[in-house]
């Protein structure tokens, strides 16, 4: 922590800087309002800015825009109950029926100072664990990486969609795509079928892109392309006394606790979090028969949880270099694109920017909050923008972000491919955040295995007698464990 | 065609995604090359994960009858979906072939909104064209002006 004492803020209180945490709170938002558009897009749409920033400016951007999105996509769940991100969709139940009481203000206000408080709850949770866990992961060596990336996919095939063998499958298929390009060990290339663009790998833009922009667009082409939505709500706005900031302080701290314990979990995400937290908050509530009629406390719950995973998907991220959601694996892009490697070296070899993060963070929060506060009454009109015009703007800004990431047309190719696989499989319920977790972290556990191999001359009892790795092999067991309990438990209730 | 149909091609193509990824992967071995590295040690491995898990799935798809896998596949305004990939690829060829980002992009983005809008006049024409200068225009603004970003 004494770090953070000494790091020079003035690097931090520059006009490029504070500029790209404004402009990326605001795109977040606008992005995070537009129904069917969530945080991974807004992300997606701001990289291609970050090529000529300085890197703490651009990550600042991309972590504002991941914050503002979150806040964002309660707008068009309380306004129009129609949730903008999927982590908004517990916010609507309650967001709306207060909206429909033609109190679309408070509700946006109650939302507003709910994301805020999680938003510097997720970023208390980041400084203070982000730190000690890369200390922890600096004794790491192969073994642990190895089953850290496994636990991680593990975590993300089990939590991240209803049908479990699919999930399974989608991790495969993820870490089959993640071993394109030449061998890190041997300069062999493999499954490249002589395409020099492959030599690197599959690029990570081009699959993030098609995967999550292009698909979600061929969802709206085929599911809502003629539909305007429309704002009726002139009331907006979203002060609070203090009275009413006392009602939802308590759910707020609940969701934000939730969210940041949640959000460090790979393939969780906000969504499972904002729902966690308010089926809590209905639980501990004292009136818990207001839920559904427009409760304060239903408002606050999700929505701090949603914006305080933001702050736990960080932590892994800049511990271990390793992402925990969509979002955070852009984030990992733009780290890459500046030559930083995220991970246990970070807070040594880049101490300045870790810490321009950690306060950064804190500051895109505020930022939120003030232009959530002036331009939320703007924003609910973006609503009324046809998807018409929308997917044409978010198609070719995808396609910028895909070309400006390493300026090769094959790319295009690519992620045109990815979009349509993927849109199929998001159909037919396969998880595409395995997909892109067991992408990324397929490198990682390939190498790390051959590496402890080497080192064990072929032994697996490595695993068992370093203490770092036996312990981490207990936790494995223990969620697998888990996981199966509660499987079974499902399927009993079922039976009853 | 059912949902149960198409879940079943998809899970066809990935087993054979999945063998091929398999004999390719023998076919670097038969390279010998890195031996006590192993580069085909792990894709081996996935390899046989995606068989058995697209296996396994594929078994209970043909097994399963529920309301859901029985339903129509239906895929609303599929012909505006096909345009929308038509005016891509399109887009990628004239950029890739002649290196004119710009007015690409400009048609692109009239070709879609013409292809979205349920009906077309005179005036809607004109008002995709003007919207699509704005944007184009703001892009390059942006990416070729303000960032250096060269896109054609």
């Amino acid at each position: 922590m004494l770090e953070m004492l000494s790091y020079d803020v003035s690097d931090l209180f520059t006009f490029g800087s504070l500029g790209a945490i404004v402009f990326g709170s605001l795109a977040g938002l606008i992005i995070g309002t537009l129904p069917g558009l969530g945080a991974t897009i807004a992300v997606v749409l701001l990289l291609p800015l970050t090529y000529s920033m300085t890197p703490l400016a651009s990550i600042l951007m991309l972590i504002a825009a991941y914050q503002g999105s979150e806040y964002g996509g309660s707008i068009s769940s309380i306004i129009l109950g129609i949730p903008g991100t999927p982590a908004a969709v517990a916010t609507t139940i309650d967001g709306n029926a207060l909206a429909r009481q033609d109190k679309a203000g408070l509700a946006l206000g109650y939302s507003l100072a709910a994301s805020t408080i999680g938003g510097i709850i997720g970023g208390i949770v980041l400084i203070f664990l982000a730190v000690p866990l890369a200390r922890l992961a600096v004794r790491f060596s192969d073994p642990e990486f190895f089953l850290i990336g496994v636990a991680g996919l593990i975590a993300v095939s089990a939590l991240s969609s209803r049908n479990g063998v699919k999930s399974a499958l989608s991790v495969f298929l993820g870490l089959m795509v993640g071993t394109v390009g030449l061998d890190a060990f041997t300069g062999i290339p493999r499954y490249t079928f002589g395409t020099l663009e492959l030599l690197e790998g599959v690029g990570m833009i081009a699959l993030l892109t098609g995967m999550f922009a292009f698909s979600e667009l061929f969802s709206i082409i085929t599911r809502e392309l003629g539909k305007t939505f429309a704002s009726g709500s002139k009331k907006l706005s979203t002060g609070l006394s203090l009275a009413q900031l006392r009602l939802i302080l308590r759910p707020a701290t609940i969701g934000a606790g939730i969210g940041s314990v949640v959000g460090i979990f790979p393939g969780m995400g906000a969504g499972p979090a904002s729902w966690f937290a308010y089926i809590q908050a209905k639980k501990s509530s004292r009136t818990p028969e207001q839920f559904g009629k427009g409760a304060p406390e239903g408002i606050a719950a999700p929505e701090a949880a949603n914006n305080a995973t933001v702050g736990g998907a960080l932590v892994p991220l800049l511990a271990l270099g390793i992402p925990g959601s969509p979002s955070t694996a852009i984030i990992l892009g733009a780290f890459i694109i500046h030559g930083i490697q995220p991970g246990p070296n970070l807070f040594t070899n880049s101490g300045d920017l870790a810490m321009g993060l950690f306060y950064g963070f804190l500051i895109a929060t505020l930022v939120m909050y003030i232009a959530g506060r002036l331009v939320t009454n703007f924003f609910a009109r973006t609503l009324t923008i046809s998807n018409t015009y929308l997917v044409p703007v978010v198609l070719i800004l995808s396609i910028v972000g895909i070309y400006a990431s390493k300026g090769l047309h094959f790319n295009l190719w690519l992620a045109l491919g990815v979009g349509l696989l993927a849109f199929l499989m998001k159909r037919l319920d396969y998880s595409l955040p395995s997909f892109i977790l067991a992408f990324i972290l397929s490198p990682i556990i390939e190498e790390s295995w051959r590496r402890t191999m080497l080192l064990s001359d072929g032994s697996l009892s490595i695993f068992v007698v370093r203490p770092y790795s036996a312990t981490l092999l207990v936790l494995i067991v223990l969620f697998l464990l888990a996981t199966a309990l509660g499987l079974s438990r499902a399927r009993m209730r079922n039976l009853e | 065609m059912t949902t149960k149909l198409v879940n079943m091609l998809l899970l066809l193509l990935i087993l054979c995604v999945g063998a091929g990824y398999l004999y390719y992967s023998y076919l670097i071995s038969e390279r010998r090359l890195g031996d006590d590295l192993r580069p085909i040690y792990f894709p081996v491995a996935v390899g046989a994960g995606i068989i058995v898990l697209s296996a396994i799935e594929l078994l209970r798809a043909i097994r399963s009858r529920t309301e859901d896998d029985l339903s129509p596949f239906e895929m609303p305004n599929l012909g505006k979906l096909l345009a929308t990939i038509a005016l891509m690829a399109a887009h990628f060829l004239v950029w890739q072939r002649f290196g004119l980002f710009y007015p690409a992009t400009f048609a692109l983005f009239v070709g879609l909104v013409l292809v979205y809008r349920a009906t077309l006049t005179v005036r809607e024409i004109g008002i995709a064209v003007l919207w699509s200068g704005v944007f184009t225009a703001l892009l390059y603004l942006v990416f070729q002006y303000a960032f250096g970003i060269a896109l054609g």
